[in-house]
C-alpha cells in the first residue's frame, strides 16, 4: 500500500459550504428541518472516518462555512475557497451552477459533491469531472416511486401540483416517469391554498380530490410540506397516497435498520441526539466517498481523486445491502431508494424485476443516453 | 454406555440401547446433534434435532441475540445479547441461561481462546474489542478497532486474535499475549468474517460490498490470494460473501454468499469454486456438524436454516426457525 511510503500525519480538511435558508412557506412544526440538517451526516462521516484514519496516520477536518450569513452580494469564489479543496456543496440552484461555472475555468479545479440539490436539469447538462452528486436527482426519486406504483398496479393517478418552483420539478420529472412506465395521469390539480387546512381539511380534501371515475393512487407534489400531510385518508376515495405526503421515496429514514444500518443510526443518535434524516445521509455518504477515495489513493489531489472515484475499483459501503459507485457520465451516485411512511420502511427501489443491462441501479434516474448530448 | 449426563432434557426418551442391541434405527428416540440458532429478532434461540431436522425447541434468551459459540466441552454456550449489552452462558444441559459476562455495548460476535478461559468480544457500536476473563467474569482489556467491528478470529495455535472492522475496512491483528495492535491491513469493503486454518498459516476474511475473499500469509500478513465469485443469473452485486468455514477432513473451504442466496464451495488446494449451492435467502453464518457431513446454513430473509450434504455437495433440507436466524453452532454427540 501507499501508505507505507508516508511518512507523519496526513490532515484532510473538507469544506461543507451552505446557504440554506429556509423558506418563508408556513411550515407544519413536526416537518420543520433541523438547525444541523445536512452538516451533522457530515460531522459523523468526519467521525467514522477518523476512526479508520487513525490506523493510517490520515486525519479529516470539517471546516464549515455558511454563505447566507454573509453579504448577498456576487460571491468573490476565489475569496471563499482559495487553493484546490474537497467541497461538500449544500447551495441553492442559482449559486451552485456559479460555483460550477467558476469551477470550469480553474486549472486546478476543485472537487465538488453536491450533498442536496436534486434538480434534474443539473444532472443532464452539466458533466464536469470534478462534479458528483450523493443526493439523488428527481429522477431517480420519481422512478423509485413509478417502479412500486407499477408493481403495485396503481396506474390511474390523481396527480396534485404544490404550485412552487420546486413542485413544478418534481412534477415534471414525475411525468416523465409516468411517460416511461406507461402510468395514466387522469387528473392533474394545482392546489390553490385559499383555505386554511388546519381547521377545515375533512371538509376540503374530498372535495378537492372527488372526481367521476376513481383512480388508484394519489400522488402529491408539495416538496416544501404545505398542505400534502392532510391528503392521506381524507381523499374522496379511500386509496392510498404517495409522493411527498404518505408513502415518500428518499435515501433515508430513521426507521431503516437492515444492513448494518442500525449501527449507523445508534451512531448518528449518540453524536446528535436526533434521528438520522435523508440530508444527513446524502452529506454522510459524500465524506465517506471521499475517505475511501484517500485510504485507497493516499492522495487528496482532485484530479487523483475524481478519476478514482468515477473509476471502477471505487466501491462504497453505504448500510445499502449493495456497493454504490458514481456514474462514470455524470458523477451521479448510484443508490437504491427507500419508500417509507411516516413510521416505517415499505419497500426499496429498484423493484424486483426492472432490469439494466449495466446495474439494476441504473433502472432509476438517467442513463447516458439522456446526459449531455 | 455413554455418560449419564448426557441424557438431558434434550434426548426425547432413553432407548439408545434397544438401537444398539437389535441394529434397529429409531431415529426418534436416538440422540442426536442439535443445532442451535440465534434468532435476532425473536430474542430467542432455536434448537433443531439433526437426525430429524425439526425445531425441538425455542428458548427465551436477551435481546437481539447475534454471535453464538459453544466451550470446548459443549456443555456450555455463549451468547452475544447485543442490545442487553451482555454475553448470556447458557446451561446446554438444562437450556437455562445460567450467568452472564460483562460485554461493553452492543456485543455482536464472540470468539474463544484456546485456553477455553479467555473470550473476546466485537462491540460493534463503540468500535472496541473487548477481552474478557471468564472465570473471574473481569473485563481485562479494551482495544480499540476500526467502525463497527465484526469478524472475530483466534488462531488455533492461540497466539494472535484479528477482528475485520465493517465501516473502516481493515483487518486488525493483535496479540494475544499482549492483547496489543500490532498490524493492520486493508481489505475489500465491509469485511465480515475471519477464518484461521487449521494450521494457523492463512487467514481468510470475506468481504461483503467488495465482493471478494481474500486469503492472508499469517507469518507476515501479506496476500496470498484474492478471489471473487459469480452466479449465474445474479447480479455481481448481489453476491456478497459474509460466512466462511473451512473443512478439517477435505481441501474445502465454503463461503456464504449473501442475498446471492448461494454458498461457493471451494478447494482450497487450487482456490477455485467448485460448486455454488443454492440456500435460503441472506445466508450468512455457516457450521458444521461434528463429521463434517453436514453444513448448516442461516438464512436471514427467509428465516430459516439451509442443511447441506457435504459429501454430495447438495442442500438436502430446510428448516423453518425464528426471525432472522443469525448466528448458529452444533452441539456435538
Amino acid at each position: 500500500m501507499a501508505f507505507d511510503a508516508m511518512a507523519g500525519q496526513l490532515s484532510i480538511p473538507i469544506t461543507y459550504l451552505s446557504n440554506r435558508v429556509e423558506p418563508s412557506y408556513a411550515i407544519n412544526d413536526l416537518l420543520v428541518r433541523p438547525h444541523n440538517a445536512g452538516v451533522a451526516g457530515a460531522e459523523l462521516g468526519i467521525a467514522d472516518s477518523n476512526t479508520t484514519g487513525k490506523f493510517l496516520d490520515q486525519r479529516f477536518v470539517l471546516l464549515n462555512i455558511n454563505l447566507a450569513t454573509q453579504k448577498k452580494d456576487k460571491i468573490n469564489w476565489s475569496d471563499v475557497i482559495p487553493a484546490p479543496t474537497l467541497l461538500l456543496v449544500d447551495l441553492d440552484t442559482e449559486t451552485l451552477f456559479e460555483l460550477l461555472a467558476y469551477n470550469s475555468n480553474l486549472v486546478a479545479p476543485h472537487l465538488i459533491i453536491n450533498v442536496s440539490e436534486r434538480s434534474n436539469a443539473l444532472r443532464q447538462t452539466i458533466c464536469s469531472e470534478y462534479l458528483f452528486h450523493t443526493t439523488p436527482s428527481y429522477a431517480q426519486i420519481t422512478d423509485a416511486l413509478g417502479q412500486w406504483l407499477l408493481i403495485k398496479r396503481l396506474d390511474n393517478i390523481f396527480l396534485i401540483d404544490g404550485d412552487t418552483p420546486r413542485d413544478a420539478q418534481w412534477l415534471e420529472s414525475f411525468k416523465r416517469t409516468a411517460k416511461r412506465y406507461k402510468l395514466t395521469i387522469s387528473t392533474e390539480k394545482k392546489w390553490s391554498f385559499n383555505s386554511d387546512l388546519r381547521r377545515t381539511v375533512a371538509q376540503e380534501i374530498p372535495l378537492f380530490t372527488q372526481t367521476a371515475r376513481p383512480y388508484d393512487v394519489v400522488v402529491v407534489a408539495d416538496t416544501h410540506q404545505r398542505f400534502g400531510q392532510y391528503i392521506p385518508f381524507n381523499t374522496y376515495y379511500p386509496r392510498p397516497v404517495v409522493g411527498s405526503a404518505g408513502l415518500v421515496a428518499n435515501t433515508w429514514h430513521p426507521s431503516i435498520e437492515q444492513w448494518g444500518a442500525k449501527q449507523l443510526q445508534h451512531r448518528f443518535m449518540s453524536l446528535h441526539d436526533r434521528y438520522m434524516q435523508h440530508h444527513d445521509y446524502d452529506s454522510y455518504v459524500a465524506i465517506r466517498a471521499i475517505a475511501y477515495a484517500v485510504q485507497q489513493t493516499a492522495s487528496i489531489d482532485p484530479s487523483v481523486l475524481s478519476p478514482f472515484l468515477r473509476g471502477d475499483n471505487f466501491q462504497l459501503a453505504a448500510y445499502k445491502g449493495r456497493k454504490l459507485t458514481f456514474r462514470n457520465y455524470n458523477g451521479q451516485l448510484r443508490m437504491p431508494i427507500e419508500l417509507t411512511h411516516p413510521l416505517g420502511l415499505v419497500s426499496r427501489s429498484p423493484q424486483t424485476g426492472f432490469m439494466h443491462p449495466l446495474s439494476e441501479l441504473d433502472t432509476l434516474g438517467f442513463d447516458k443516453s439522456e446526459v449531455c448530448q | 454406555m455413554r455418560p449419564s449426563m448426557f441424557f438431558g432434557p434434550n434426548t426425547k426418551s432413553v432407548l439408545l440401547a434397544i438401537v444398539l442391541t437389535t441394529g434397529f434405527v429409531f431415529t426418534l428416540s436416538a440422540a442426536t446433534e442439535l443445532a442451535y440458532v440465534t434468532n435476532e429478532k425473536d430474542n430467542s434461540i432455536s434448537i433443531v434435532e439433526l437426525d430429524t431436522f425439526t425445531v425441538m425447541k425455542e428458548i427465551p434468551v436477551g435481546d437481539r441475540p447475534r454471535g453464538f459459540i459453544f466451550n470446548h466441552d459443549h456443555s456450555l454456550a455463549y451468547i452475544c445479547a447485543s442490545d442487553s449489552d451482555r454475553i448470556q452462558i447458557l446451561d446446554v444441559a438444562t437450556d437455562k441461561i445460567v450467568g452472564e459476562l460483562p460485554s461493553g455495548e452492543d456485543p455482536e460476535t464472540i470468539a474463544l481462546h484456546p485456553n477455553g478461559t479467555t473470550i473476546y468480544t466485537a462491540n460493534e457500536d463503540d468500535a472496541l474489542l473487548t477481552v474478557i476473563d471468564i472465570p473471574t467474569a473481569q473485563v481485562i482489556s479494551q482495544i480499540d478497532v476500526g467502525v463497527e467491528p465484526e469478524g472475530l478470529a483466534v488462531s488455533p495455535d492461540g497466539s494472535k486474535l484479528v477482528v475485520t472492522s465493517e465501516t473502516t475496512n481493515m483487518v486488525h491483528w493483535i496479540d494475544t499475549a499482549t492483547n496489543t495492535n500490532y498490524a493492520n491491513s486493508l481489505v475489500g469493503a465491509r469485511p465480515r468474517s475471519a477464518v484461521f486454518s487449521q494450521d494457523s498459516q492463512q487467514l481468510w476474511v470475506s468481504s461483503e460490498i467488495g465482493g471478494q475473499v481474500t486469503v492472508f500469509n499469517v507469518a507476515d500478513q501479506s496476500v496470498k490470494h484474492e478471489m471473487t465469485f459469480a452466479i449465474k443469473g445474479v447480479y455481481k452485486d448481489r453476491v456478497q460473501p459474509v460466512g466462511i468455514v473451512l473443512m478439517k477432513s477435505k481441501p474445502l473451504a465454503f463461503v456464504a454468499l449473501g442475498p446471492s442466496n448461494h454458498v461457493a464451495v471451494i478447494d482450497t488446494e487450487t482456490m477455485q469454486v467448485l460448486e455454488y449451492l443454492l440456500v435460503g435467502r441472506r445466508v450468512w453464518q455457516l457450521a458444521f456438524n461434528r463429521d463434517e457431513s453436514l453444513l448448516l446454513t442461516t438464512n436471514g430473509i427467509s428465516g430459516d436454516i439451509s442443511i447441506i450434504d457435504t459429501e454430495k455437495l447438495k442442500t438436502i433440507k430446510s428448516v423453518k426457525v425464528g426471525r432472522y436466524p443469525w448466528g448458529i453452532g452444533v452441539k456435538y454427540l
